[in-house]
């Protein structure tokens, strides 16, 4: 066990409370392991604790051994010196903050070249000679990575997400460490890029020989990625194992829940042949809006009829969102036509009632008026549907809340029940038609499957439309009907989701069904 | 796997387009500000003729000679036109206070001002930005607080009483340093113009050194630090890669805060009866030589212009996402 | 969720720590409101000339900070320019933030041809320093107290403009708002309700801060001999007439200068800590 990395009843804490309770774990020379969790699990902090780097104001202790280095925390900031980047090496979730923005993707790989052959008493040779080699070195790097060389030159806001993580991941493996640690690498990354990322990670990892420390809050993504498991809750481990059997065979009933909440392509909604002569409620033909020279939609055409959840499935900058707001009315098509229960619906906000459409949007932190409590909010949507502020208490039962919640503002509620307030919000006025824009996709698995659950409880009691927006073809497929799917602004295949997702026609479908498949299974 | 890489667009035509673009909306703005200034002739109350002939005796000849000299009987906008085409080649008229030309008055005093000014910005920068960058690497050390106390008397006091209570100290009191004037010789000038530039540079720096501390502690607080750290870079090369990001907002604000200098000069001049530019101006709105107020404020607002101007050049040359927003497209 | 009550605690503790420099703040503007109040009973004995008194030194008997040439009392010429160095201050700041409020909102919320026209002329005013501008104005056009302050509520109301368009800007593409949009709520109160509240930490801080740099600008023209009438109670003025007696009693100069500053300062210290107080009500 002496060349693995050891960590012993570690703890980290805050004013607010303890994040990590008196966790160990070790992972041994050459293996990859796991850590899974939602947030406020303490797997980040588990990460920026044993690597010295956690922000101010949080605590740890307990022991942590590279190698047989023993680290004792908390530890002076010189203790690391002879860790970080030769022991292990943390790679952060975002790559489009963890570069810096004015230096050139080469200069920051070679800063981690230099820092290595300064850290390791390699740097012998002269100083011209030495950012020769580190030069030569950062195309390798590149290479590795599978950039070509003139990224070097390029500044990170020149390259894609993905393409950035890359160059990220290029800089990290540089110092040549024993272990690398991922926090959530691929989160901010769209679908098709999440796979090939951490396959690149995989590959590297057994490649170098290193130890690896994956973190996510998605089990589907580890699978083949890490040789064991462990799943963290509110700070403690509930339970470790190999992979396989945890993801075949969970021990806990949390990890099992958290199995069963995780939208699966495996769990299809069968169609329902009923709606296929429901009368049209919104139609849209021939829509198409450009930002200056962008072209964000081309010739749209979608259809949901009468209680029908249809879903618009794309990656980031499809159009998607561009194509919800100009239905909501937020935004004004240049091309067109839009009609509501046969009757046409004029661009802008203008000639619309709110019991026609309402929208429920992405971040569970901004869609709610910081400054008004629940109640206040709940009860200017019902007035401005000519309901009373009566109402404001069925309205919570409606999605799920306590009534007591409409004395409190929105900074004392989590995401998911912030994302609760906003579907009452919009149902306030019983509306027709509910847009979720990517309703789903910043909540926690658990709390998510609890929302679109919520959701179908709607459809089925209120008789509502839902056009429910969505990355992620796996909720698409549980929660919808119909499904359309979009690229570059264009609709490139609709039909029944369930027919759709198991047997895609066009490349593009093929290719993210693909990519989806090949993360669960 | 393949990667396709965006290709660089070229930046030679839109760099030239936008420096047209800024270049056109300065002098936009500038013709209106000379438009302004030249009604302030026009505008000025108590009768236009005694205005422009001063102390003189004011009989039937001279009247009509000022008149004619002036060409008061032509249309406003052919008089503006004579008036700005003059302008542009430094012909501000006669100051009827010195009764010399106001290009020569406003040249005698410029020297002053300038020294002043630069001495003021120099001592700003070299103190205050050292000193935002230890205060923002420990926050909440005594230095932090400290630094953060002096600059909160900076920020808040006007130059004139830092400058009287400065005079009395270190003039009256304590008799170290002159009272006022401007000095004879370069050792001399010098000599006179520390406490002067002293009172004027305190303002400055508060703002440069409160500018710096959020800039520097903002960019400590990036992930692309954070990284750095976990990748087991020296910490003296982590700070420099937060200065390096820090220094654009900071060398940027601190050519736009090159303006504060031109209210302060004014009072910071009167205090020390300094004989530059400040002083004049003061001297030549209480006895209405509008010549030389005019001259004045189309010259400062030049100055801005150009400032602005090169302000934004510098963000180009600094930022590559600037760089990228504005001639990417 | 047991962690979200403790921050609430610690946010509501962190709010009521009142530092010490804040209350030697609220003490000074207090006792500044005291002499304002007291100025009807003392300008009489502040402008009353007695040459015979003249020139007497800080801690001559019955003037404590002694006299100017023309032996008026510094101490009651002091409390009587009070309210000169902090009525047109706080007009000037309310009646520029007012401006602000309108045209800013105005301009960022309904865009287009009304917005160039508003940005354009705040770039014409901003084109130019204030003091610059004051000091021709006031110079030129005469002064006058109540005038000078008028023209200062002009000179400051373009940044405010800036100011509160560019926190409109930032507040509008939020989702709430288009929520509120949504449900076909009128613009009007979709400002006043939903984007101005949260816009408010910025414009009260915004506020303060004006007030100071307005004190400021204020008494730097009544020290260049514009704004005030000559031998009128005033802090700048003072600092002015004083400068030729400030051998013969430097309490003339350095009582006002000082108060100037601290006045300033701490306008400065209460406007950071209510903008701190401001953003943490919604948080709780």
């Amino acid at each position: 066990m002496s060349d693995g990395i050891r960590v012993e009843r570690l703890s980290v804490s805050s004013a607010a409370g303890i994040i990590v309770r008196d966790s160990s774990f070790e992972i041994e020379r050459g293996k990859s392991l796991a850590i899974i969790g939602e947030s406020g699990s303490g797997k980040s902090m588990t990460a920026k604790a044993i690597t010295g780097l956690l922000p101010g104001g949080v605590h740890a202790t307990g022991v942590v051994s590279y190698a047989g280095e023993r680290i004792e925390l908390p530890a002076e900031t010189a203790a690391w010196r002879s860790i970080r980047g030769i022991r292990a090496v943390l790679l952060l979730q975002d790559p489009f903050t963890s570069l810096s923005p004015v230096h050139r993707c080469g200069t920051q790989i070679r800063a981690s070249v230099l820092a290595r052959d300064e850290l390791r008493g390699t740097d012998k040779v002269g100083r011209r000679e030495r950012l020769q080699q580190a030069d030569a070195e950062v195309i390798d790097r590149l290479t590795e990575v599978s950039l070509p060389a003139r990224v070097a030159r390029m500044y990170p806001h020149e390259l894609s997400g993905g393409m950035r993580q890359r160059v990220a991941i290029a800089a990290a493996l540089a110092t040549e460490p024993d272990l690398l640690i991922a926090d959530e690498p691929t989160t901010a990354l769209d679908a098709s890029n999440q796979g090939e990322v951490l396959d690149l990670l995989r590959s590297l990892q057994l490649r170098h020989g290193m130890s690896m420390l994956l973190i996510s809050h998605d089990l589907g993504l580890v699978r083949g990625r890490a040789d064991e498991v462990l799943v963290m809750r509110d700070g403690e481990i509930l339970e470790r194992g190999t992979t396989a059997s945890v993801l075949s065979h969970p021990a806990h009933d949390y990890t099992r829940a958290l199995l069963d909440a995780s939208p699966s392509l495996d769990r299809l909604r069968p169609a329902e042949a009923a709606h296929d002569d429901t009368t049209a409620l919104l139609q849209v033909s021939g829509l198409g809006i450009s930002f200056g020279a962008h072209a964000a939609l081309i010739d749209v055409d979608v259809t949901v009829g009468r209680g029908e959840i249809v879903a618009i499935v794309g990656e980031s900058g499809s159009g998607k969102s561009t194509l919800a707001r100009c239905i909501a009315g937020l935004e004004r098509p240049d091309v067109g036509k839009l009609s509501f229960s046969g009757q046409l619906l004029p661009p802008g906000r203008r000639y619309r009632r709110p019991s026609q459409i309402q929208i429920v949007f992405q971040d569970p932190y901004s869609t709610l008026n910081p400054m008004m409590t629940v109640g206040q909010t709940l009860a200017e949507a019902l007035r401005a549907a000519g309901r009373g502020r009566g109402d404001v208490g069925p309205l919570l039962d409606t999605v799920g809340l306590d009534r007591d919640f409409a004395t409190r503002r929105p900074a004392r509620l989590s995401g998911g029940q912030r994302q609760r307030v906003a579907i009452a919000r919009a149902l306030a006025p019983q509306p027709e038609l509910l847009i979720c824009d990517e309703a789903v996709s910043a909540l926690d698995v658990s709390v998510q499957a609890q929302i679109l659950a919520l959701l179908g409880e709607l459809r089925e009691r209120l008789g509502i439309s839902i056009l429910f927006i969505s990355h992620d073809l796996a909720v698409v497929g549980e929660v919808s009907d119909r499904l359309y799917v979009m690229n570059h602004g264009r609709i490139v295949e609709h039909g029944n989701s369930g027919a759709v997702l198991a047997e895609p026609t066009h490349p593009y479908t093929q290719r993210l069904v693909a990519a989806a498949r090949r993360d669960q299974s | 796997m393949t990667v396709t890489i965006p290709a660089r667009p070229p930046w030679i035509a839109p760099l030239v387009r936008m420096i047209l673009l800024r270049v056109a909306g300065m002098v936009a703005i500038l013709l209106i500000i000379s438009m302004l200034v030249f009604g302030l002739l026009y505008l000025a109350p108590g009768d236009l003729v005694k205005n422009l002939i001063g102390n003189r005796p004011a009989s039937p000849e001279v009247i009509a000679a000022i008149r004619a000299q002036y060409h008061l009987d032509d249309p406003l906008s052919l008089q503006y036109w004579r008036w700005l085409t003059r302008a542009l080649i430094g012909d501000f008229g006669q100051s009827i206070r010195m009764q010399a030309p106001v290009i020569d008055v406003i040249a005698s005093r410029t020297g002053v001002t300038l020294a002043l000014c630069a001495l003021a910005f120099a001592l700003a920068v070299v103190v205050a930005v050292p000193l935002g960058v230890l205060s923002a690497v420990r926050p909440d050390g005594w230095l932090d607080r400290s630094v953060t106390a002096v600059s909160l008397v900076g920020l808040s006091a006007p130059s004139f009483a830092i400058g009287l209570l400065l005079l009395y100290a270190f003039a009256y009191y304590l008799p170290i340093f002159p009272v006022y004037g401007g000095g004879v010789g370069p050792i001399d000038t010098l000599y006179h113009l520390v406490l002067p530039s002293i009172a004027l540079a305190l303002g400055l720096g508060a703002i440069l050194m409160r500018l710096t501390r959020t800039t520097v502690l903002r960019e400590l607080d990036a992930d692309y630090i954070l990284f750095a750290r976990a990748r087991g870079m020296r910490e003296s090369r982590v700070n420099r890669l937060a200065l390096r990001n820090a220094a654009i907002p900071i060398t940027t604000s601190a050519g736009l805060v090159l303006t504060y200098l031109i209210g302060g000069t004014i009072l910071v001049e009167t205090i020390f009866a300094l004989p530059g530019l400040g002083t004049l101006l003061d001297s030549s709105v209480l006895y209405k030589d509008i010549g030389v107020v005019q001259a004045l404020t189309l010259m400062v607002a030049l100055l801005i212009a150009v400032i602005t101007l090169v302000v934004d050049l510098s963000y180009l040359l600094l930022d590559p996402r600037v760089r990228a927003k504005e001639l990417g497209r | 969720m047991t962690n979200l009550s403790l921050l609430g605690g610690r946010a509501a503790a962190a709010g009521r720590r009142i530092p010490g420099s804040l209350v030697v703040s609220f003490v000074l503007i207090a006792l500044c409101l005291v002499a304002i109040a007291l100025t009807p009973f003392v300008s009489a004995g502040a402008t009353a000339q007695n040459i015979l008194d003249g020139l007497l030194p800080p801690g001559s008997p019955g003037h404590i900070l002694g006299t100017d040439e023309l032996g008026r009392d510094i101490l009651l010429l002091t409390i009587a320019g009070t309210g000169s160095a902090l009525v047109g201050p706080a007009c000037i700041a309310l009646g520029s933030m007012l401006i602000g409020i309108l045209f800013g909102s105005l301009g960022a919320y309904h865009r287009g041809p009304l917005d160039f026209v508003i940005g354009r002329a705040t770039d014409l005013l901003l084109a130019l320093p204030v003091m610059l501008l004051a000091i021709v104005v006031a110079g030129i056009f005469g002064s006058g107290y109540w005038i000078t302050v008028l023209l200062l509520v002009f000179l400051f109301s373009p940044s405010d403009v800036r100011i509160v368009r560019a926190g409109v800007l930032e507040q509008a593409p939020r989702p709430y708002v288009e929520a509120a949009q949504m449900l076909s709520l009128s613009r009007w109160r979709i400002m006043f309700r939903h984007i101005l509240p949260n816009v408010l930490p910025l414009i009260i801080t915004n506020l303060l801060l004006n007030i100071a740099i307005a004190l400021v600008t204020l008494s730097s023209l009544s020290f260049l001999g514009l704004g005030v009438a000559p031998g009128a109670a005033d802090w700048g003025r003072q600092i002015s007439d004083g400068r030729s007696i400030m051998l013969d009693n430097p309490a003339a100069v350095i009582v006002p200068a000082i108060l100037i500053i601290a006045v300033a300062c701490s306008i400065n210290l209460i406007g950071d800590w209510l903008g701190k107080v401001i953003s943490q009500r919604s948080d709780r």
